[in-house]
């Protein structure tokens, strides 16, 4: 097939998936600049490898290469191999040799939690608080509306990960709202 | 169902994503434990305030119309700048098959004494595929492997065998690193190898469980036991993690 076709195909699958490409590079990015240039890379890249898609879900097909374009760009921008924050993922039973990790208790106040959920400027500047690994999930999830399945195909992890990602990521974000100013989770049961 | 239980599987709940008698039985619990009800509403209302329509971010105006000037499908206006070349110059050596799986690189928490190694232990996997460097003992049976390294190292390892589970041992060598003697084990999931590093490392030590993905590489280290673990594979993520958890299930 000849070039314009390949492209012509190209824009009629995935251009309808520009805004979810734009609001996970905008959300991971945090920066609408940056966001462009990273949905220009993602194009690029997806271009180049659209005669290996298979057809399927071409949202998350998109969505995995959009995330791929964010980390590569965030280490070429710092120039070395430092970057988002990682969960230690505490998931996998056989780590916890500790005793069980208690669940959080709820905010104190469940009113004042309540208040804040109904600003949105603050449930703004909460997700875009959150470490990088837990925005993503939340995001693809929450905004994006995708299924474990397809979360876990974006980011890669199991699908028991996306799970328990996400339980940590509300959590996170809960307190966060509520304002107890806890800093970022860390596992501390290894 | 218990709370702790109910607290995790509400997650699943509200997202659509849980079997029907998990969620009837959470359901069960909610309705009769104040603490699981205050903590579903929380998540309930947590998750509604995210579906404002103001949290979503459009494409700007202009990024359509680019996109497709970049692709040559805008008729109004020629463009010559086609994509050819990727928009950010991507630096040598990094193969564009790394990029879609293996991009992400994962940050060390400041002050984490695990920056240098990461790098280390690809080397040290990089270098053992070549010719000649993969094992001092080639066997897949663990009861030639083990005593193998009980005269040149001050410490057993555990030596599974992951032959029923797909991951056949290749063999094992002595892996120098960190100024000191480790053992490698040596596995094989298809056609990619896999390196195990193993030393001992005291109750004292840095605890924490990190992932890494770098040149292409996956990397998983760990503690448990009293030993130092890393994993090094060109395998993916998922079923190296896989891997991971065999090693170290208990007996």
């Amino acid at each position: 097939m000849g070039r314009d076709g390949k492209a012509a195909r190209f824009e009629e699958l995935l251009i309808p998936h520009l805004d979810s490409a734009y609001n996970l590079a905008r959300w991971l990015s945090r920066d609408d600049h940056d966001a462009q240039d990273i949905v220009q890379e993602a194009f690029a890249r997806a271009f180049r490898y659209f005669d290996s898609y298979q057809p399927g879900n071409a949202r998350a097909w998109l969505l995995k290469i959009v995330r791929n374009s964010y980390y590569s760009w965030l280490s070429k921008r710092q120039g070395e191999p430092v970057l988002t924050a990682f969960d230690p993922s505490c998931e996998p039973a056989w780590l916890a040799e500790s005793a069980d990790a208690p669940w959080p208790q709820p905010p104190e106040s469940p009113e004042s939690l309540l208040q804040k959920l109904d600003d949105v400027t603050r449930v703004r500047e909460g997700l875009a608080g959150l470490a990088d690994n837990y925005r993503e999930v939340m995001v693809l999830r929450e905004i994006e509306g995708l299924s474990y399945r397809e979360i876990a195909d974006v980011a890669e992890i199991p699908i028991g990960t996306v799970m328990s990602r996400l339980a940590r990521a509300r959590k996170q974000l809960q307190q966060d709202l509520a304002g107890h100013a806890q800093g970022q989770e860390v596992c501390d049961e290894l | 169902m218990n709370c702790d239980q109910a607290r995790a599987l509400m997650h699943a709940d509200i997202d659509h994503e849980l079997d029907p008698r998990s969620s009837h039985e959470l359901n069960a619990h909610v309705a009769r434990c104040e603490g699981c009800t205050d903590a579903y509403r929380n998540l309930q209302a947590t998750r509604d305030a995210l579906r404002d329509p103001a949290l979503r971010y459009r494409a700007p105006e202009g990024l359509a119309r680019e996109l497709r000037m970049r692709l040559g499908t805008d008729s109004s206006q020629h463009s010559t700048r086609r994509w050819r070349q990727p928009m950010l110059a991507l630096a040598a050596g990094v193969a564009f098959a790394a990029v879609i799986g293996l991009a992400v690189i994962l940050q060390i928490p400041m002050g984490s004494r695990t920056v240098l190694p990461v790098s280390e232990m690809i080397d040290a996997h990089v270098h053992s595929l070549m010719a000649d460097h993969l094992t001092d003992v080639a066997s897949s049976d663990r009861h030639t492997v083990k005593p193998w390294f009980n005269s040149r190292v001050d410490f057993s390892p555990e030596v599974r065998d992951l032959t029923t589970d797909g991951y056949p041992l290749v063999g094992g060598r002595l892996e120098y690193t960190r100024q000191r003697t480790a053992v490698a084990l040596v596995y094989r999931h298809r056609q990619h190898i896999i390196n195990l590093m193993i030393w001992p490392e005291t109750a004292a030590g840095d605890k924490s469980r990190q992932a890494f993905a770098a040149r292409g590489y996956n990397v998983f280290t760990w503690n448990s036991r009293g030993m130092r673990y890393w994993a090094i594979s060109d395998l993916n993520a998922p079923e190296l993690e896989e891997f991971t958890r065999l090693v170290n299930a208990k007996p």
